[in-house]
């Protein structure tokens, strides 16, 4: 049986894949964070095997795909809201020792990522990709201002600053949602305000952009997608700014040869068989590595570009899962 | 509402330039409330991916439904 881990507050992946699934005939199961805070199916540990809904999953599972682990952040069991935070937080950290027992339990099974590398640290995965040959834009991480200014004087005040690892979005009171995640610039006016000593953050040298590209990466496969951001004033910067109206194309491309070989070595370097890679081409025809995406969103991706990943996948672990149930015959 | 989010852009400005937040907070995007949560319902799951297994006969209408967006 093949375990789905996700959640319901909305993914775009999921339900391609949980669409072919049924179209296979798979047998599956689906679990999410929400489940288990909410209590909403029957779970029982013994004899060290994780019963769920009646299912021994430790016997029966396969492999796994992970999306991602959830827990509802704002539901209510009291109008106290002291009392409610805390109640919550105590029920989020025995949901979580349920998550880590699942997940040890089921260490020795297929994972899509894989389970130990659910996550990387951005800084890290840099350098490696710089050791591997990857052009990476300078970068520096400082809290102190003279190093900034140093940093920015060096590549001609065209700098950037970005998130180390992943900011979510900011909710107050009143309702309204803050987003961070873009790229900003740095100008001679911020620099101007901040104090000696500003909290930690990343600054890189500004890569100029002829072709924003996200590769898919799924067992050894690549699956380019030039991301045509520069065809609006409003993604151009940052292809993430998107409105209703205005979303950049996406289309499927081809990359050099060396440049996939360096990205295979760096995702078997980082142990991960499965991602989304982003890279830059600047005007000088030369590619950057940005970043990589263990558990990153492919559904957008593969269905615009008809690459269908979410079908490699499924045959993937379809196949795991018949060969599974032979040895245990 | 505008104002509302403008103070609070003012907030998290003022933190950044005091040292508490990341400089990347600087300037942050407000978020139109309405477009957010009509995004966060489309994104909602429906309850048929909850379910452990679909009709077959609702499996085969979902899957042309794949073949006529490729």
């Amino acid at each position: 049986m093949i375990l789905i881990i996700t959640t319901e507050e909305g993914d775009f992946s999921h339900p391609q894949i949980i669409n072919w699934l049924i179209y296979r005939k798979a047998k599956y199961i689906i679990i999410t964070g929400e489940e288990i805070v909410m209590n909403k199916k029957c779970i029982t540990i013994k004899n060290g095997n994780f019963y769920y809904d009646g299912i021994n999953l430790t016997d029966e599972i396969s492999c796994v795909y992970y999306r991602r682990w959830l827990v509802p952040a704002n539901f209510r069991l009291t109008n106290d809201s002291t009392l409610n935070d805390t109640l919550l937080q105590n029920l989020f950290y025995e949901a979580k020792e349920i998550r880590d027992f699942l997940f040890s339990n089921l260490e020795s099974k297929v994972w899509i990522p894989n389970l130990k590398y659910l996550s990387v640290n951005k800084l890290n995965v840099l350098e490696k990709a710089k050791e591997i040959g990857f052009n990476i834009p300078d970068y520096i991480v400082t809290n102190q201002k003279k190093e900034l200014v140093n940093f920015y004087n060096n590549y001609n005040k065209d700098i950037i600053c970005k998130a180390i690892g992943n900011y979510s979005k900011i909710y107050t009171d009143n309702g309204s949602i803050i987003n961070t995640i873009y790229t900003k610039t740095i100008d001679d006016k911020l620099i101007k305000k901040l104090p000696d000593i500003f909290f930690i953050s990343l600054f890189q040298k500004r890569i100029t952009k002829l072709l924003e590209l996200r590769v898919l990466y799924f067992n050894n496969k690549t699956y380019p997608i030039g991301v045509m951001s520069q065809e609006n004033e409003l993604t151009k910067f940052d292809s993430r700014k998107n409105s209703e109206s205005i979303e950049s194309r996406l289309v499927p491309i081809n990359i050099p040869r060396s440049l996939t070989q360096k990205i295979n070595k760096l995702m078997k370097t980082l142990n991960l068989n499965i991602g989304s890679l982003d890279f830059i081409l600047d005007d000088n025809n030369d590619y950057y590595f940005l970043e990589v995406n263990p558990v990153g969103q492919i559904g957008g991706y593969s269905r615009r570009t008809t690459y269908n990943i979410e079908k490699q996948i499924i045959d993937y672990l379809i196949d795991l899962d018949y060969n599974y149930e032979k040895t245990k015959k | 509402m505008k104002r509302q989010k403008n103070d609070i852009i003012a907030i998290i400005n003022s933190l950044v330039l005091n040292g508490k937040l990341p400089i990347p907070f600087f300037n942050s995007q407000e978020v139109n409330n309405d477009v957010e949560h009509k995004n966060i319902q489309n994104n909602n799951i429906e309850n048929k991916y909850k379910q452990k297994k679909l009709p077959e006969a609702e499996a085969s209408l979902l899957i042309s439904k794949i073949y006529e967006i490729l």
